[in-house]
């Protein structure tokens, strides 16, 4: 099919609008307000074109074939450029002063593409020069320089959907407002940088830019409001305005730099620019190239970079000396390093030495750190962080599919019939994520089911919301599954062609009623059923889960469970359905995948499986044993035995995230050396002989794999600070002094050797990841796959298998712990917050931690929002703030874990019980008794905070009130304006 | 056995040491970049000899003052007036036909030339001398054209 467009035929595909056909034809046309991660705004007007002798708006129009489309006979032309003069009585082109002004205005742009030399409406300020508001901490709005065009407030309502701005039509001069007219940083805004991002001007501003972008920008007002006002009075044609800051644009362009990274954050894995001006950060610009986010980010993503720069970063390494650190050069800290864990591994052999990797480095990191574990000290006793999070999920998915990865892409989720979230928030912890789900369930009819303790804000949007007892969701999941096969409301034929142990599974269900699931989990059964009648009818259900659910004694057989029921229902195998483990740490994903993991080589080749051990053998000229070496937990024991004797940790905070942390407290004190290599003074470092100094995600080249699955490249944006070395680099230095021949003089060699061992990645490389471009591990051919099992799952005979395990009771405390505790991310701190908290502006959010306290334990126990109260638990004690919500109920408290503090940090409540099948703690089963020691006291949590708000929902933008406005005079033939 | 230790005793460099370091730095850099470094001392030489310098030295350190007068000033009436003035002419210039221009200065310089010849004679011109002159080819296409001109000029100040 095709349409012309002035006079020039051109193809078109079904549904495509005709400024879609125009853009990929790559024809320039103005198109203010059009953006491409949401449906059409409508507001701008300068798109309209001529079809068939009418005026239409061409990002709302959809291409017909035959259609002949005008961009630039006179009708249409009078028609933009009477749209674009409306636009400029808005918005005043001091473009050269503007810290805008670098090559990416819109504004700007557009009135050079239309070689506008005058406008018909003088500019008039709408508010006085004191509206501007700069009360949020990390962005400003003018409404002097609006133009009205509402694409923050659509992207705010629709893609985002917080839900926090509107337009306000109906005022003489429209102009955004935030909660319907409070300030920004007394409204439900949660900083996600949406707004920003998409202004086409310089209304929205990240105030890292403002006086810092441009050379002449940090001008004081006694000077620049004559300046602006003398380019008024003498009214030069636009084109010479013009001129001059696009060659003051191209003047920047020289000394900011654009470099492409993945955040370093969750695990969602957005990509973006970060603009940088010597050291400092500029901004974060997301751009709709980015394959997982396009214009979406967090707050962290857009605003947390401040620890980068952080005083408190470490640049030298670090010996221990006596009672105090000293810095060495390094030289001395290496070779004291490799002479010292060198020596136990030759005097104590393999077992004496364990490695724990990060999953916060990159995927090369990971892989030397495997590869130092196993050609340098021929160990396998290497693990990393994801044995606190995610080896259950890993492990349900082994058993059952036979990969542990997410089954689609960010897509299949929006895309889903229903989603099911069950203990996870991600509206908090992978924000970017949520967007999609919450835009799906707001305007494309997708169902929600959120099972979670907390009533969180995905909870709160849900159409059905179960709060299952503690870890109990095992219980529930195979009652609807029983429920579902009972009914015949399964896919038999699904079943037939790809599951096995279908009758064995029939059979472990057969007490799993759900009379048996509501006596359980206090959930009534009508909900369940309700949730059964939903997977039935959806077209596709993605079930995602995290933490809830994976640190529980049973949280491998409960991710097993999901994927029975998906199974079960014939929600594998096809788009828009499928398990989806949420992965909380920017690479825990590729942290497995490159093999820090005891029973894994990189790509899950098992180090039982003689072919894979034996390649690997042959690569590194030494032999592997044949057995999987110790987990975290596992080496801990052996410290405390007294086999394990040296350790190197990296980037993990292994003092403040394991679980009882006051027992692995002891255990670090009892080894006879600890190296760790961090960015920052942490806990862990407390402990160590030497303290090597990395760098983060900015300060290295590299790249991530996010819980899609999707390899990503990250550029070197900054000089590594101070003495600090990327990681790959110092774990080669530890390597050849140890008597290793590594010679990678970049990561890509590392990438390209890692992939030549592993099938899994046998067609990725540096270049197909270039730029924006990114890689799907999941398929043994090496392709990259974004959407797994299509050609069966991964067994020998493609086969998928039902899991066959009861449930797996908690952990019981004794009586007198009468209150769960439950734990997870808070939206502005990443983890225990040791990045987020070198920020002010996200401590100003957030500046302490408090334990959350439903309102009715409060009023049994005389608690109000600020008192101070003491919990206990069987292994420690806390002393800390209460906040009293409603997000937790009866005999539940939440304690968020960013905390770095002893006083406060929820691992030294957590116990020794683990997940049975992976030795993950079961951090989630904790409980603890309450003490109140002082009553009153300052609420936590500032009035700024914007859980304390009220969201403000509506339809977008909400266009049609801009046309009912009395005296609009449409632009466009067609009726509705 | 390790304790938990929470201090870092940094290295704390004397200020002799910071200047050495700094030193060193500066004297490796000098070297690299010998010739550049010359030529640029030659050049700021040249520049103070001629007291410019001095004149830039005092400009930077009134640059505040300098750029709030500058402004002030440009703002005024008049000189808005004149910058208008100036964007004016310029605008009309750019409308013109070059080769209409080329055309018309070559026609005042051979009309300048031809004056220039006569210009000595204290002959009177009379009303019948003017007449016939209009005879003259080359006369009547300068009169033509004036005649043009003035109608063109006319137009444009009727319609505003």
């Amino acid at each position: 099919m095709s349409i012309k467009i002035n006079d020039s035929r051109h193809d078109f595909d079904e549904g495509m609008t005709i400024l879609q056909v125009i853009n990929q034809a790559g024809i320039a046309h103005p198109q203010i307000c059009h953006l491409p991660e949401v449906d059409p705004i409508e507001t701008c007007d300068t798109c309209i074109v001529e079809v068939d002798g009418k005026l239409v708006r061409s990002c709302s129009t959809r291409a017909e074939a035959g259609m002949n489309v005008q961009l630039s006979s006179p009708r249409a032309k009078a028609a933009q450029t009477e749209a674009m003069d409306r636009i400029l009585e808005n918005h005043l082109l001091y473009c050269t002063v503007c810290d805008n002004n670098n090559g990416n205005c819109k504004i700007h742009n557009t009135v050079d593409m239309m070689e506008i030399e005058h406008q018909k409406y003088p500019y008039e300020p709408k508010c006085t020069k004191d509206s501007v508001d700069l009360t949020n901490p990390f962005y400003r709005y003018d409404p002097n320089q609006c133009i009205a065009c509402g694409q923050c407030v659509e992207v705010c309502q629709n893609l985002q959907v917080n839900e926090t701005l509107s337009i306000d039509w109906e005022r003489e001069r429209p102009i955004v407002l935030w909660d319907g007219g409070a300030k920004i940083n007394d409204s439900s805004c949660v900083s996600c940088g949406h707004c920003v991002t998409v202004c086409p001007c310089n209304a929205l501003m990240e105030k890292s830019m403002l006086g810092e972008a441009g050379f002449m920008t940090d001008l004081e007002d006694d000077i620049l409001s004559p300046m602006i006002d003398l380019v008024k009075d003498v009214e030069p044609g636009y084109s010479g305005i013009m001129a001059i800051s696009d060659a003051e644009a191209a003047m920047r362009e020289t000394r900011t730099k654009k470099t492409k990274t993945v955040c370093t954050f969750c695990g969602v894995g957005c990509s973006f620019e970060v603009w940088t001006k010597d050291r400092k950060i500029l901004k974060i610009q997301p751009v709709s190239e980015a394959p997982v986010n396009a214009i979406s980010t967090c707050v962290k993503g857009k605003f947390g970079w401040d620890f980068i720069n952080s005083e408190e970063r470490l640049t030298k390494p670090l010996i221990r000396r006596g009672e105090a650190f000293e810095e060495a050069s390094w030289e001395e800290a290496l070779d004291l390093v490799a002479s010292k864990l060198g020596g136990i591994h030759r005097k104590h052999g393999r077992d004496s030495v364990g490695l724990i990797s990060s999953s916060k480095i990159t995927n090369e990191e990971n892989y030397l750190m495997q590869k130092l574990a196993r050609q340098v000290f021929q160990t396998n006793n290497v693990d990393n962080c994801s044995r606190y999070c995610q080896s259950p999920a890993t492990d349900g998915l082994f058993r059952t599919v036979g990969m542990g990865g997410d089954a689609g892409t960010i897509k299949d989720i929006a895309k889903a019939g229903l989603v099911i979230i069950v203990g996870a928030n991600p509206a908090e912890g992978h924000p970017v994520l949520a967007t999609r789900v919450k835009r799906a369930h707001k305007l494309h009819g997708q169902k929600l089911v959120v099972a979670d303790l907390r009533k969180h804000e995905m909870a709160e949007r849900s159409d059905i919301f179960i709060s299952p007892k503690q870890g109990t969701d095992q219980v529930w999941l195979m009652a609807i599954t029983k429920y579902m096969i009972d009914q015949g409301w399964h896919d038999e034929q699904f079943i037939r062609d790809n599951v096995h142990y279908f009758e064995e599974l029939k059979e472990v269900l057969h007490t799993y009623t759900m009379d048996f699931a509501e006596h359980i989990t206090g959930v009534p059964k009508e909900k369940l059923i309700q949730t059964a009648e939903m997977i039935r009818d959806a077209d596709g259900t993605c079930i995602l889960w995290g933490m809830g659910v994976t640190q529980n004694t049973g949280g491998s057989d409960t991710s097993a469970a999901i994927s029975n029921l998906l199974l079960a229902t014939g929600n594998y195998r096809r788009p828009g359905a499928g398990a989806y483990p949420l992965r909380g740490h920017n690479n825990v994903q590729g942290a497995c995948d490159m093999g820090t993991l005891p029973g894994w080589l990189p790509g899950y080749q098992h180090v039982t499986d003689d072919a894979a051990r034996k390649k690997f053998e042959r690569a590194y000229g030494v032999e592997i044993e044949e057995k999987p070496g110790l987990d975290n937990i596992q080496m801990l024991h052996a410290v405390d035995q007294g086999i394990m004797k040296g350790m190197y940790i990296v980037g993990e905070d292994m003092a403040l995230v394991d679980s009882n942390a006051n027992h692995v407290h002891d255990v670090l004190s009892k080894l006879d050396f600890l190296v760790v290599q961090d960015i920052f003074f942490s806990r862990t470092a407390r402990y160590a002989d030497v303290i090597l100094p990395a760098v983060p995600s900015l300060e290295k080249d590299g790249t991530f794999t996010n819980t899609e699955r999707r390899v990503q490249r990250l550029y070197q944006a900054l000089p590594e600070l101070g003495d600090a070395k990327a990681d790959w680099k110092i774990m080669q230095e530890i390597a050849n002094r140890l008597g290793a021949d590594w010679n990678y003089s970049h990561p890509g060699e590392i990438f390209a050797e890692m992939a030549s061992l592993s099938p899994l990645f046998g067609q990725a490389n540096y270049s197909v990841m270039e730029g924006w471009d990114s890689f799907f591990w999941g398929s043994l051919g090496g392709e990259s796959t974004p959407l797994l099992y299509m050609n069966g799952f991964n067994f020998p005979d493609k086969k998928a298998r039902f899991a066959l395990s009861d449930w797996v009771e908690p952990a019981q405390f004794p009586d007198e712990f009468d209150l769960h505790i439950n734990n997870g991310r808070m939206l502005e701190h990443f983890h225990e917050g040791n990045m987020t908290n070198k920020s002010d502006g996200i401590q100003s959010k957030v500046p302490e931690i408090f334990v959350e306290v439903s309102p009715e334990l409060a009023k049994e126990r005389g608690v109000v929002s600020g008192s101070t109260v003491r919990l206990v638990s069987p292994y420690g004690a806390l002393r800390l703030p209460a906040l009293v919500t409603d997000r937790v109920k009866g005999n539940e408290l939440f304690l968020p874990m960013n905390s770095v503090e002893k006083e406060s940090a929820i691992n030294f409540l957590t116990g020794p019980a683990v997940d049975q099948r992976t030795n993950t703690p079961a951090f989630k089963q904790t409980k603890v008794r309450m003490e109140v020691i002082r009553k009153e006291g300052k609420n936590p949590l500032p009035a700024s905070n914007p859980r304390n708000k009220k969201r403000h929902p509506q339809n977008g933008v909400e266009v049609e009130r801009k046309w009912a406005r009395p005296g609009y005079e449409h632009l466009t033939d067609v009726e509705k304006g | 056995m390790a304790a938990p230790i929470t201090t870092i005793n940094r290295r704390e460099f004397s200020q002799e040491e910071i200047q050495e370091a700094k030193l060193n730095e500066l004297q490796s850099l000098l070297a690299e970049q010998e010739q550049a470094v010359k030529k640029i001392l030659a050049i700021t030489n040249e520049l103070n000899e001629a007291g410019i310098l001095d004149a830039v030295k005092a400009m930077a350190e009134a640059r505040e003052k300098l750029a709030g007068i500058a402004v002030s000033q440009a703002s005024r009436e008049p000189v808005t007036n004149m910058i208008n003035h100036l964007t004016n002419a310029a605008g009309m210039l750019s409308s013109i036909n070059p080769e209409t221009t080329s055309k018309l200065a070559a026609s005042v310089q051979s009309g300048l030339t031809e004056a220039e010849l006569y210009r000595g004679s204290d002959t009177k011109v009379s009303v019948f001398q003017m007449l016939t002159a209009l005879n003259d080819p080359d006369i009547n296409e300068a009169v033509k054209f004036s005649l043009n001109f003035l109608k063109g000029m006319g137009k444009e100040l009727n319609r505003s």
